[in-house]
């Protein structure tokens, strides 16, 4: 059987870390390629349901990224996302979901060693817990289960 | 319960209000909400121990909308309640006459919205003990025995969404699950959309819930809702100072933000 690699789901901003991330690559920094890099226009905009439909989807591990604090290009975007996750966060640990695989970061337009180090890390620690198949399983059971 | 039928005929004798919205008797030895619109209807007006459900829920219907003034038999979560959609700018302060009692069914007279606040806060508050013990023994509880614990708990839950229909924060003209395309929550009462149905849940309501209960009351199948609520409410409050229901003058620790909230979660 092959070892087990894990899916991690990457919701970044537009105008900080997509931008980490793409300096990453035009850097030639050497990175895991378990990442699905998901844009959005700004963390503010970063649903909780979909970090939920992530793990629903089979993801292992979920990055959610944007710009420092009071970089973003929305003025308050970030600040209104720092308050949402740990309000989710709490909710999640209450709950029973994993919120060790749920990474937050701020990653700058000019981080992008900082960007590949946190999906490295991410990456490293959702394989040392494993494939996560709680939440997925609730989605893909037998609706009469 | 004289001196609130006493104020109830006055309002609407004295042309003051269009409606009064209170309790009646209803079949069976039960109580149900009823609107009032003459004095002499106002005969039929209640107030005792079981008109416990939180009627400023109605406060957003058409009814109440139509309406130019209005008043309302009011418990301490009812004035709360109103409290927290003033805030959310859902009704304004001339608009509703508030004729508080506590939760004794000992009738304070009418309340603007500076004595509703000052009644709000002097007024007792929370979860039962035994709700309490539950928060607790969830918290202590593994990762996995968590997740098993609420799978199993809304395992009932059929989605006849009376938690929605009987939260009077719940206003939403559209509801996030009614949405289909894309369809969000799964609307099949199954194990997944569940869950999700009830996070969502519990995340709008974060910092809003002025924890009345009602969600739990509701439910005909008995899931503990309003311990999310609740445990969430507390959280907000610990990190944010924030209460909801407390001033008619609010914004919900979700809407707004400051720059020192705590970030060591933020790698």
């Amino acid at each position: 059987m092959s070892e087990f690699e894990p899916k991690i789901v990457a919701f970044v901003c537009n105008w900080c870390t997509y931008a980490g991330a793409d300096l990453t690559g035009t850097s030639r920094i050497k990175y895991a390629t378990n990442v699905r890099i998901v844009r959005f226009p700004c963390t503010g905009r970063i649903d909780y349901m979909l970090l939920t439909k992530a793990f629903a989807s089979g993801a292992d591990g979920i990055i959610v990224s944007g710009c420092h604090p009071n970089d973003c290009h929305y003025t308050s975007g970030n600040f209104h996302a720092r308050r949402r996750w740990m309000v989710f966060k709490k909710l999640c640990d209450f709950m029973g979901i994993d919120t060790r695989r749920i990474v937050f970061s701020w990653v700058s337009a000019a981080e992008g060693v900082k960007w590949a180090d946190i999906v490295n890390t991410t990456v490293e620690e959702v394989r040392k817990l494993g494939p996560y198949e709680s939440y997925h399983k609730l989605s893909t059971q037998d609706i009469l289960a | 319960m004289e001196d609130i039928k006493k104020l109830a005929r006055e309002l609407l004798a004295d042309n003051k209000v269009q409606l009064v919205l209170g309790f009646e008797n209803g079949t069976a030895n039960r109580v149900r909400p009823a609107f009032f619109t003459t004095p002499e209807a106002v005969d039929k007006l209640i107030y005792n121990e079981f008109c416990i459900q939180n009627i400023a829920l109605y406060l957003k219907k058409d009814i109440c909308q139509h309406a130019a003034s209005l008043a309302i038999t009011a418990n301490p979560n009812v004035v709360r309640s109103i409290l927290q959609l003033a805030a959310e700018n859902q009704i304004k302060e001339e608009k509703i006459k508030i004729i508080g009692i506590t939760h004794e069914g000992k009738c304070v007279g009418l309340l603007d919205f500076k004595a509703a606040e000052e009644f709000s806060k002097t007024q007792p508050k929370g979860l039962k003990d035994e709700d309490k013990a539950l928060i607790e023994k969830i918290q202590a509880m593994s990762l996995e025995e968590k997740f098993d614990y609420w799978v199993e708990a809304f395992s009932p839950c059929i989605k006849c969404y009376a938690c929605r229909a009987s939260c009077p924060m719940c206003y939403c003209g559209k509801c996030n699950v009614e949405s289909n395309n894309p369809q969000w929550i799964p609307v099949a009462p199954h194990k997944y959309g569940n869950m999700e149905w009830h996070m969502m849940r519990a995340m709008h309501l974060a910092g809003r819930c002025i924890n009345c209960g009602e969600c739990n009351r509701s439910c005909p199948v008995d899931i503990p809702l309003n311990i999310l609520s609740y445990m969430l409410s507390d959280f907000v409050l610990e990190e944010f100072e924030s209460e909801a229901g407390l001033s008619a003058v609010f914004t919900p620790a979700l809407s707004s933000y400051t720059m020192v909230d705590k970030e060591n979660f933020i790698k």
